[in-house]
């Protein structure tokens, strides 16, 4: 297989930004890789749990089962957030898995799983759904500093905000909105597949106001998880919602061109991730995203298609810069790393299934 | 099917008795299933597209083709696609790499893509090899390409003297799908890719099966594969069942050839034998072993029922489904395929402590 070498310049660019962006990787007082994600276990019961050096650090019951989980090196935690439609977002100290706040969603509004840092990690925006007013995406803000207490929101330029991430300048934040309109009430249907109108947004932080939003080219291409690699490009994965015999692209990669940029990759590459990217991670110019629907994870390199692995209902994915590599989760319980030799374990937890997301802390 | 001697039946028993013996239940289970299933379906396909590759290319290199010729062209096809419908359920291991099943099949085909680019791709400046049919896009290169060719217009034309690029194409999905099917055969022989050793040694350092547990859902998730495609895509959103809209006919699998109802029944015998393991001990067996022995029961009543439900549809599904009698028939399949899915979805799953898909069934 072709390799992942990150050049010492890639991994160096990172770490630079890293440190231009605070104290990042810094969430605890020891040495070494923390690994951080929602779980589940046989029974169904839920937990945000901490796993390092062989064995979980901490396992905390949670109120349902959790979706995405953030690191913040200001207030050293561990924000994990509820699955859709979830209206929990639990705060707890990264290094003994402490609980710091537990925040519920505003009345009428459910968090939609994910979130991001800006302001030098003072102010935490959320994706959420106004469902009470007919499913309009929102941005909620949190503030950090004072007990992760609501302070603002602005639209997010869609219905159906899902990830959102920070780009290096602090302040602007990417907004993938999926598009698909779906109600509490309602059991996850999804309630406007003919006319979904997914779209990139990238919006002003400090006063909410879109400063470009971007379509892909088929409107049932969900726009669900992205990255942005430290030169601020965003990579953005899509689930498709329209006919399954379809090969359409997935990935694109966006930074200040006049249109999302597929990624290339053959018929059947596409046609492996089963019209689903679960997670999308990104170093340098390389990209891994998972499907669990396809079992697989595959590897880009400046756009282009590298390398397909298989793991089963493999969905979490984080870049560990430290060691240059990508780790990965499954419904399995297993922590599974990605480096040049390909795939290998660097742990298991038997009686938990990893959830979608997963983060990583050296 | 010849009989076995006695003696020689006996003794098998035995070294199969004797093999068990020190297993765990669930070690047997990947043994017979292995044994019994997983590679007798592959050797199948392998030997039927092999049949099918060679008969094509005779009857293309022939100087003067007759419909006689054709029939029995015909003939070796179904004989392929009946051994590709045995393992297209089988949604684990060598198939997943590189997207071996696209290659065989296209379906549904909503937009009519194989006439189209089949018909662009014979008449196209590009000489008809494998190499160009591999570059091109999966639509052309299988079983789906060759029902075209073989029953929609092509079919005269095969017999005639402009038909050869025709033919060309035809003796060349042939091969192609005979190297997906030798593919898929090495991968999982033990004397090859060894796939199937893989499935049968689940362990922490096994990535693919960390465990028993993990082997066993691979099994089970394709039998809800199986059972859900037969279901959802062979029956309800052709025929319009289930609130799925109006009839459509042209969703059918292999329609043009008229086979959708044989397709149907070589999937649920498949599907029971990976259940059963036929005379081995599979998950039926497991089951009983896990006191469940109603349940057992009651899934190989229910693949019995979804069988001879499916054996009574008279004429073809595409010009039949409508009427009375075959109206009853899809309808007691539909329902039982329902009850077959509850189970392995469900019921199954929590008896033997196995989770399907955790993050594949997220959709967020």
């Amino acid at each position: 297989m072709t390799a992942i070498e990150l050049s010492r310049r890639q991994v160096l660019a990172g770490a630079l930004t890293a440190i231009a962006l605070g104290a990042a990787g810094t969430v605890w007082s020891g040495a070494g890789r923390r690994i951080y994600s929602a779980a589940s276990d046989q029974a169904n019961r839920h937990f945000l749990c901490c796993w390092a050096e062989g064995h979980l650090q901490f396992k905390v019951p949670s109120p349902g089962r959790g979706h995405d989980v953030l690191l913040n090196p200001l207030t050293r935690s561990a924000l994990y957030f509820a699955r859709r439609p979830g209206n929990w977002l639990t705060v707890l100290d990264a290094d003994t898995g402490a609980l710091q706040a537990r925040i519920a969603s505003p009345a009428g509004r459910h968090f939609y799983g994910h979130g991001t840092l800006v302001n030098n990690n003072s102010l935490l925006l959320t994706s959420e759904n106004d469902y009470a007013r007919g499913g309009e995406g929102l941005i909620g803000i949190y503030d950090c500093r004072d007990g992760y207490r609501r302070v603002g929101e602005f639209a997010s330029g869609g219905i159906g905000p899902h990830q959102l991430a920070t780009l290096p300048d602090d302040k602007t934040v990417v907004v993938a909105n999926g598009g698909i309109l779906t109600l509490p009430g309602s059991n996850r249907d999804k309630l406007n597949l003919e006319t979904m109108q997914p779209n990139l947004s990238y919006i002003d932080s400090r006063d909410g106001s879109l400063l470009g939003q971007w379509q892909p080219p088929h409107h049932q291409l969900s726009l669900r998880h992205l990255d942005v690699s430290s030169d601020g490009e965003v990579v953005v994965g899509a689930q498709f919602e329209g006919d399954p015999t379809l090969a359409l692209p997935l990935l694109f990669r966006h930074r200040g061109e006049d249109r999302l940029q597929a990624l290339t990759a053959t018929d059947p590459v596409w046609r492996q991730h089963h019209n689903y990217i679960a997670s999308v991670a990104c170093a340098g110019d390389a990209v891994i995203a998972t499907s669990p629907r396809g079992g697989c994870i595959s590897l880009w390199r400046n756009g282009e298609f590298q390398t397909l692995q298989a793991l089963n209902d493999v969905a979490g994915a984080a870049f560990d810069s430290k060691t240059g590599t990508f780790l990965t989760s499954n419904g399995r319980g297993q922590l599974v790393q990605l480096d040049q030799q390909g795939l290998s374990l660097t742990g298991r937890v038997a009686e938990l299934r990893w959830d979608n997301h997963m983060e990583v802390s050296s | 099917m010849t009989r076995l001697p006695t003696r020689f039946t006996f003794l098998l028993a035995v070294c199969v008795f004797l093999s068990a013996c020190g297993k765990t239940p669930e070690e047997q289970l990947l043994q017979a299933t292995g044994s019994q299933a997983l590679l007798p379906l592959h050797e199948k396909f392998l030997a039927e597209s092999l049949n099918l590759a060679q008969s094509t290319s005779a009857f293309c290199a022939q100087r003067s083709r007759s419909s006689t010729d054709l029939a029995a062209l015909r003939n070796r096809w179904v004989g392929a696609m009946n051994g590709w419908e045995g393992i297209q359920s089988i949604q684990f291991g060598p198939v997943i790499e590189d997207n071996q099943s696209w290659k065989v099949q296209f379906w549904p085909d909503r937009k009519n893509l194989i006439a189209r680019k089949t018909e662009q791709f014979v008449k196209g400046d590009e000489a008809i090899t494998l190499p160009a049919l591999q570059e091109a896009s999966v639509v052309i290169q299988g079983l789906s390409a060759m029902e075209y060719l073989l029953y929609d217009k092509p079919a005269e034309k095969l017999l005639s003297d402009e038909g050869q690029p025709y033919c060309d194409h035809l003796s060349t999905a042939a091969t192609n799908l005979h190297q997906v099917a030798d593919f898929l055969y090495q991968r999982w022989h033990p004397k090859g890719g060894n796939y199937l050793g893989t499935w049968q040694s689940p362990g922490p350092d096994n990535l693919a099966y960390p465990d028993k547990n993990a082997a066993i859902g691979a099994l089970i998730e394709t039998l809800v594969y199986g059972l859900e495609r037969i279901k959802r895509d062979k029956l309800e959103r052709p025929l319009g069942l289930s609130n799925a809209g109006q009839a459509n006919p042209f969703l059918l699998e292999w329609w043009r050839s008229k086979q959708s109802r044989e397709a149907i029944l070589i999937n649920l015998h498949s599907l029971q034998l990976l259940y059963s393991a036929g005379d081995g001990a599979g998950l039926e067996e497991l089951l009983r072993h896990r006191d469940k022995e109603e349940l057992s029961q009651q899934v190989t009543a229910l693949f019995d029922q979804a069988i001879s439900a499916t054996a009574s549809i008279e004429g073809s599904l595409s010009e039949n489904h409508s009427e009375a009698a075959n109206r009853s028939a899809i309808n007691t399949l539909h329902q039982t395929l329902g009850e077959l899915l509850a189970a392995f979805k469900r019921e199954i799953p929590a008896t033997l402590g196995i989770t399907l898909g955790f993050n594949a069934n997220d959709g967020d």
